[in-house]
Order: structure tokens, then sequence, then C-alpha cells
């Protein structure tokens, strides 16, 4: 009698514990990635209750803008449009290499070979520094 | 460890696709999206996966998108001379083939962009702030680092791992073509890109700007010179807030330029150029106070 009590519950949708083990699954999996984006505890948590808790693509963050680069100011971002103009400008004041090398020649600039050693103990004191 | 990672990862996912398979069986699903998903998942393992093609197409729409917020400055002259300063660079980096694009865009904040495949915008505010042309090729250094290092890519791609997770465990989800990849990895790239990268890229695009700058012929010392005055402004600017929400503070900057001047081989601190930088024939740096 019990026994069919509970079979006449109708089955949630989808089947929670799938959703766990589907969870628990995700977690590990976001795991190294979150990690790597520096910000562990949001990373996965946007990816989990966005996947499992809701059927619908996740919504956007509130600090998903319209647009933007690296260190765009989010107001300006969100009250922007592509700009496709822009991008044809920007090719037409391109520059080749030839025209570079002779402007840095008549600015008296000549490339050096310079790389990266081990750090010295002594820290730079270069000239002019405040 | 990172392949260990990345092994532990798909494991993960694949197991949890493999759930959804059976389950498959008594509901609606659409394999072919799991499948898809799964693809653009290994896809986007690593950095190197992305072709140099899809990078420059990222980038134009990411660029397109920025310049509707930042117009560019429509003075020829004073682009072309920004560009053959950038390019010449540029030519020092580990990239010098990409088609290299520079820009003054016109915003009162001090700041400079990278979009990915080589596309760099100045802020006319940081072109007010900069006193010469060593200055400016730190700044401009910096961000070719970030592009030739492919540090948004590499951000974009771990974003993307995320995203197709999400997708591949969503039920709902119907097929995934490839305009819908695209669309997805726009979109992330431009949250990303709001974002910001982590703290060890910023430091690396720090000692790339030192070390092309040095390349370039400059006295790389400008590079200290330019981010002590920066330190000295007030961190509350509203000149300053967009930059210091997605990099370390100046004094951290100071901290790590000045190491990697103590590390450089092949040119010293106060030695090479410091032209007074002329962009339109006229002098265009800020003053030094």
């Amino acid at each position: 009698m019990e026994l069919n009590y509970i079979r006449s519950i109708p089955e949630p949708s989808p089947n929670p514990v799938v959703k766990i083990i589907v969870s628990v699954m995700l977690f590990c999996a976001l795991l190294p990635t979150a990690f790597a984006q520096g910000n562990v505890f949001t990373n996965i948590l946007r990816s989990v209750t966005g996947t499992v808790g809701r059927p619908e693509t996740p919504a956007a963050t509130p600090q998903t803008a319209v647009l933007g680069v690296r260190g765009m100011d989010e107001g300006d971002a969100k009250a922007s449009a592509p700009a496709g103009d822009g991008v044809k400008l920007i090719d037409s004041w391109a520059v080749g290499r030839t025209e570079a090398e002779a402007a840095a020649s008549r600015r008296g600039l000549t490339a050096r070979s310079v790389e990266y050693g081990k750090a010295t103990a002594d820290t730079a004191n270069p000239q002019g520094s405040q | 460890m990172r392949l260990r990672l990345f092994g532990l990862s798909f494991l993960a996912v694949a197991l949890g696709l493999m759930s959804f398979g059976i389950r498959a069986q008594s509901r609606t699903i659409d394999l072919g999206s799991v499948f898809d998903t799964a693809k653009n998942l290994v896809k986007s393992q690593s950095v190197g996966s992305m072709s140099e093609e899809e990078e420059l197409s990222i980038g134009k729409e990411v660029v397109a998108a920025t310049l509707g917020g930042y117009p560019p400055v429509k003075n020829p002259a004073l682009q072309h001379r920004l560009n053959q300063i950038g390019v010449w660079i540029a030519l020092q980096s580990s990239r010098p083939e990409l088609p290299w694009r520079f820009a003054a865009v016109q915003s009162p904040t001090i700041n400079a962009f990278a979009a990915p495949g080589g596309t760099i915008m100045v802020t006319t505010g940081m072109l007010s702030r900069v006193v010469n042309e060593a200055e400016l090729a730190c700044v401009l250094g910096h961000e070719i680092g970030h592009v030739t290092r492919r540090h948004h890519i590499g951000v974009l791609q771990k974003s993307l791992l995320v995203s197709a997770g999400a997708s591949a465990l969503n039920i709902q989800s119907k097929s995934g073509s490839s305009e819908e990849y695209r669309k997805r990895v726009i979109s992330e790239s431009k949250e990303i890109f709001t974002r910001g990268l982590d703290r060890s890229s910023e430091r690396e695009a720090d000692e790339d700007g030192v070390l092309l700058a040095a390349r370039a012929g400059y006295d790389p010392a400008a590079c200290l010179n330019f981010m002590q005055r920066l330190a000295s402004l007030k961190a509350d600017t509203g000149a300053l807030a967009a930059l210091y929400k997605t990099h370390p503070t100046a004094k951290e900057r100071v901290t790590d330029v000045d190491k990697a001047l103590s590390k450089l081989k092949g040119a010293s601190p106060g030695e090479g150029a410091r032209p007074e930088l002329t962009l339109n024939g006229t002098e265009t740096g800020g003053k030094e106070k």
C-alpha cells in the first residue's frame, strides 16, 4: 500500500538524483577552470546553478557588458554599439614594416638584442627615476 | 599537472555526458548538441588550438564593439604616426607578422586596450599622460605583450570550457551550430575583456613592455618613470578608475617594472632614446610634473 502511494507520486523532472550526480561531476570538471580564472567559487556557482537549477541558458551576470576590451569602463561598454566603420578607419591608418623601420631610423632608433636574464641582487636604479 | 587537470576535467564531463546519454532513452534530449558541445569542449582546451584566423576574427568583433564606446580620433596624421611607433615596437615582439593596428581613441580615462589579433587602442587620456615616445613605447609594449602571449584567448577558452560544460548538461538545449558557437565565443570574449586579466598576465605584460621598449632602442627606465607617475595620482580619480578595475595598482606595478629592469641583458636602465613625443607634427605628450 505504501509502495503504491510512492509510485503514484509523479517523477520530478529531471530526476533529483541525476541532478546531484551531474552537479558533483560538473563541479569536478569546472574546478580547474575556476581555479585558472582566479575566482573559484563565483565561477563554479555561476556555472552549476545556471546549468542544474534552470532549464534555460543562464542569464548574463551583472559584470557582463554589451561589449568590452580589457579595462573598458562598463558604463561606456553598455552605451556603445558596434562600429564597423571604425574598423575600416583603423585599417586605413595601418603602416607596414618598411615604413615603420624608416620612421624609427629617422628618430635615431636602432633595434637591440635584449633578453631577460636572472634578477640581480641590486634593483635597478635608472637615471631620472623619481 | 596541467595535463592531469585536463584529463580529470574531461573524464568528469564525459561521465556526466554518459549519465545523460542513458537518461536520453526515456526523456527528450538532443544528443547532437551534447556531442557538439563535447567537441567544442575538447577544442577549447588549449590556447594553441585556436587558429590565428579565428583569433583575428574575434579581435575584429571586439574592436568594432569597442569603437562604439570609444570612437577613434579622426586625425589621420596622428593615427599614422602612432602606427609608425606601434609597428616598430611590435616588430621587436615574437609575433611581428601579425597585422598590427594602433589607434588613438577618444576618452579622458587613462587606459589602453589590446584586442586579440593585434589591434591596440590608446585613449587620448593616456596619450596626454606620457611625456615622451619612450613612455608611450612602454604602454604599447605592455598591450603588445597581451596579444603575443594570447592572454585574452587563453582566458576565453577557459571560460568557454565552463559554458560548454553548462550547455552540455542542459537537457533542454537544442542542436548547437557553428554560428551559435561563434556567438558564444564573442559573448564570452566581451565579458572577459571587461572583467580583466589575472595578476600574473599583467605582470608578464609589464615585463614585455620593458623588454620591447628596450629592444626598440628606447630607454627602458621610461617604463618605471611612467608607472611612478601613475602611482602618484589619486587612485579614485575617474581617469584611473577603469584602469585600476582591471589592473594591479600602479604601486605594485612599479615593483614589477623595477624587477624587470634589473633582469635586462643587453640594455641598461638609463641607456636608450627618449625622443620627444610628436604626433601630428606637434608635441602631444603631457608635461611631466
